[in-house]
């Protein structure tokens, strides 16, 4: 099966929910199990550019591709195959810098992973972080404060510039052709220790208070607050596109086809009436 | 049979609720502040948020902390608060993590034993 | 009694060593050195001097590309854009849960002043429940469903957050101190009003963004909703304000191309008499504005009674606002006061309300 690499970058705050949640959070992000990192389900994604097919393409192209309607689900199945998309980055608020994107090797590895079986060409070799600590930066970083130090929400860390490897291997994949893009964000990447990047993740995304308003009183209505969280925009996830033989689309088409659809903003996940989940979609290329 | 972890947690926050009068201004204290204090945390980061309570907080909101204290192995909120904010980067992020969790009971038990509504004290 | 409330490796942090711009909410959420008792005046000062710094902080650089490229994924998503500018303060977000008690809402990633889509989407669905008479706007009715949908369907159109726009704010800082409006309490009197933020005892400082600042309002949709939305959203802004305190005046906007250049006398719902009774008696103008009425009206110039009492005060035409353009007995006004030759006067005048013909 053929597979291709593809990166989803958030540009508004992104919210794919599971529904219920404990703890501050009424309505959390999805997550993979075991793991905690943040995902957007590859049958949401699906979902997104079948709609997306069909306001661009005709009907028996969305058909061939995404398989028919859950009407006449027997019929045939689809020829695309989408993983679950998982962060790769995530954007952190920074004492210099305004920001970081903000990796691990464990985040990288499972990049790696991915990027192997879609034959993407030579991957960097996991990086190494020497202790919780320690922070990898770019030699152009923009994160650093008093030389060495780089402060990430309630984390201080101290800097080495050996994540130059990294930073320029995804920046060119997921800004391709915007030099400013890779330039702005090779000097904000950085990665931390597995350990800080398990916390940043936790306390790090994006949590908004929901009210619903009395109209009379102009106070909250019972019952009416709610704490909802999202990916910040610049969330950067990555995963994977495959065709499978369905007899009725060749993989090139199906390739073909997500790389028009990728031409456009797409929106995923929830919350879409109030600007949720405006994304980018970029299809990495062989080599 | 044993128990987990996390019931003798449920169990020493239960009974450390139900020590409070029901219908006091302090319980309301109290109960409002176990449902602020997680947010907080999430928004302000652990030591800002004890720090808050601590020096602003109402007489219920403190008591809060010590009880808070108390189940995380401190002696008193202000052993908790010290320990916070001296703790390296690995214990401060596992003491954040078990405040937060420990938090989600005394929600729970703010509501159901206390009586004491997620929106009461919401302005704007 | 003083408690500190940062990490002991973070005590020694500021901003100074920043070659690059910091994020603004950060330092505010997180950063503040040390927390007083409830009431002490230090603790008053420790939030000031805390929010100061805040305001100093400019806009990154980055963030102008991001707002470039936000521009064209919007057009790319065939959304329609218009830029609201604030006539005076506006804060969103005041009473979000915070260390420092008084909050605002920044971009997450970005740390600029937002405007959020939920709040835009909220303040135009609350508008066409109370002000327009049409029944089709009434809750459950078939416009109001279209447009901001209902529990069982999402509305059609899409109120994405409004960033703020580059470059707008003087030397690029949109965000200043601000200090709890002086109350008035004979303009109180009435029962049954909202619950207010100045019972609070001890008033503390918070920061929000300046007038003349731009945001970019961004809605996407069928062109017929998305215009019906704009022109309901132009109405609101202007009229009631969005985010807190608007009671006092904040979060007035103007919307291109979408405000009403004078607030009808006969809104539905409230004749001239009763509008004159909430902008005078019952709303408190931001900082440094006023109001009044224009009670003597001689050609190109005037007097306005002020609603606080005191002489009247001469306006010129040249220095009506807004579209605006005589002046008119019975008009109510909002403005500055300035000197003009050695004599007081009224500038920057916006006309809020006009009579009946």
């Amino acid at each position: 099966m053929q597979a291709k690499l593809m990166f989803l970058h958030a540009l508004s705050p992104l919210h794919a929910g599971t529904g219920q949640g404990v703890g501050a959070i009424d309505l959390p992000i999805a997550r993979e199990k075991g793991t905690d990192i943040p995902i957007v389900p590859g049958s949401s994604l699906k979902g997104v550019l079948r709609d997306a097919c069909t306001t661009l393409r005709d009907d028996a192209t969305c058909t061939r591709i995404f398989g028919p309607d859950t009407n006449n689900a027997s019929e045939h199945a689809g020829a695309i195959v989408l993983t679950d998309l998982r962060l790769v980055a995530l954007p952190v608020r920074s004492l210099a810098g305004v920001f970081a994107w903000v990796s691990s090797p464990f985040l990288l590895q499972r990049l790696a992973r991915d990027a192997q079986l879609a034959a993407v060409g030579a991957v960097p070799n996991k990086p190494s972080v020497a202790n919780a600590n320690t922070v990898l930066v770019s030699n152009t970083s923009a994160l650093r404060l008093n030389d060495n130090e780089v402060v990430l929400e309630d984390v201080k860390l101290n800097a080495q510039a050996q994540a130059d490897e990294w930073a320029n291997w995804l920046a060119t994949r997921v800004f391709p052709n915007n030099q400013t893009w890779q330039a702005d964000f090779e000097a904000h990447f950085c990665i931390v220790h597995d350990d800080v990047m398990s916390y940043l993740l936790q306390v790090g995304t994006d949590v908004t208070a929901r009210i619903r308003l009395d109209d009379e009183k102009k106070t909250v209505a019972q019952g009416a607050l709610w704490y909802e969280e999202a990916l910040p925009a610049e969330s950067i996830l990555a995963g994977l596109v495959a065709a499978q033989p369905n007899g009725k689309a060749e993989p090139s088409e199906v390739f073909d086809v997500v790389a028009q659809l990728a031409e456009h903003p797409l929106q995923v996940g929830g919350n879409a009436t109030v600007g949720r989940g405006l994304s980018r979609l970029s299809v990495a290329e062989e080599g | 049979m044993m128990r987990t972890l996390e019931q003798e947690l449920a169990e020493k926050v239960y009974q450390q609720v139900s020590r409070l009068q029901v219908g006091s201004d302090f319980a309301k204290e109290y109960g409002g502040m176990a449902h602020k204090l997680p947010v907080l945390i999430r928004q302000a980061g652990l030591v800002q948020a004890l720090a808050y309570v601590a020096a602003r907080g109402k007489d219920g909101a403190k008591h809060l902390l010590e009880d808070l204290a108390q189940t995380l192995e401190c002696e008193s909120a202000e052993h908790l608060l010290k320990k916070s904010r001296e703790a390296d980067l690995l214990e401060y992020m596992h003491l954040t993590r078990k405040a937060t969790v420990a938090l989600t009971w005394y929600k729970r038990f703010a509501q159901s034993v206390l009586g004491v509504e997620p929106t009461e004290e919401v302005r704007e | 009694m003083s408690i500190p409330a940062r990490r002991t490796v973070l005590a020694h942090i500021n901003l100074n060593g920043a070659q690059y711009v910091p994020h603004p909410g950060l330092w505010l959420d997180k950063l503040l050195p040390q927390q007083f008792t409830q009431g002490d005046k230090q603790g008053v000062d420790a939030y000031r001097e805390h929010f100061e710094t805040a305001t100093t902080i400019p806009v990154a650089n980055v963030y102008r590309h991001f707002y470039e490229r936000w521009k064209k994924t919007l057009e790319t998503a065939e959304a329609k854009t218009a830029i609201a500018t604030t006539k005076g303060r506006l804060v969103v977000g005041l009473g979000a849960e915070s260390v420092l008690e008084n909050a605002i809402t920044l971009h997450r990633t970005y740390g600029v002043p937002i405007i959020p889509g939920s709040a835009l989407k909220g303040l135009a669905a609350a508008y066409a429940r109370n002000r327009l008479d049409d029944p089709q706007w009434q809750k459950g009715g078939e416009a109001y469903k279209i447009l901001f949908g209902d529990t069982d369907a999402a509305g059609y159109v899409t109120f994405f957050d409004a960033l703020y726009v580059p470059g707008s704010a003087k030397d690029d800082k949109p965000l200043a101190m601000d200090v709890v409006a002086v109350h008035h309490p004979d303009y109180y009197q009435r029962k049954d009003s909202p619950p207010a933020d100045w019972d609070s005892p001890t008033p503390v400082p918070f920061v929000s963004v300046r007038g003349g600042v731009k945001f970019l309002v961004a809605l996407a949709g069928p062109d017929a909703w998305v215009e019906a939305a704009f022109q309901i959203l132009g109405r609101a802004l202007a009229e009631e304000g969005i985010g807190a305190k608007t009671n006092s005046g904040y979060g007035r906007m103007m919307l291109e191309g979408y405000t009403p250049t004078t607030h009808a006398a006969s809104q539905p719902r409230e004749t001239y008499e009763l509008a004159k009774l909430r902008l005078l008696k019952q709303e408190t103008p931001p900082p440094g504005r006023y109001r009044g009425e224009v009670v003597e009206v001689k050609g190109r110039y005037g007097f306005i009674n002020p609603a606080r009492g005191g002489a009247k005060v001469f306006v010129h035409v040249s220095q009506l606002e807004s579209g605006a353009t005589s002046l008119q007995v019975g008009q109510v006004v909002e403005y500055s006061l300035g000197k003009y030759k050695g004599k007081t006067q009224a500038q920057k005048v916006d006309v809020l309300l006009n009579p009946n013909r």
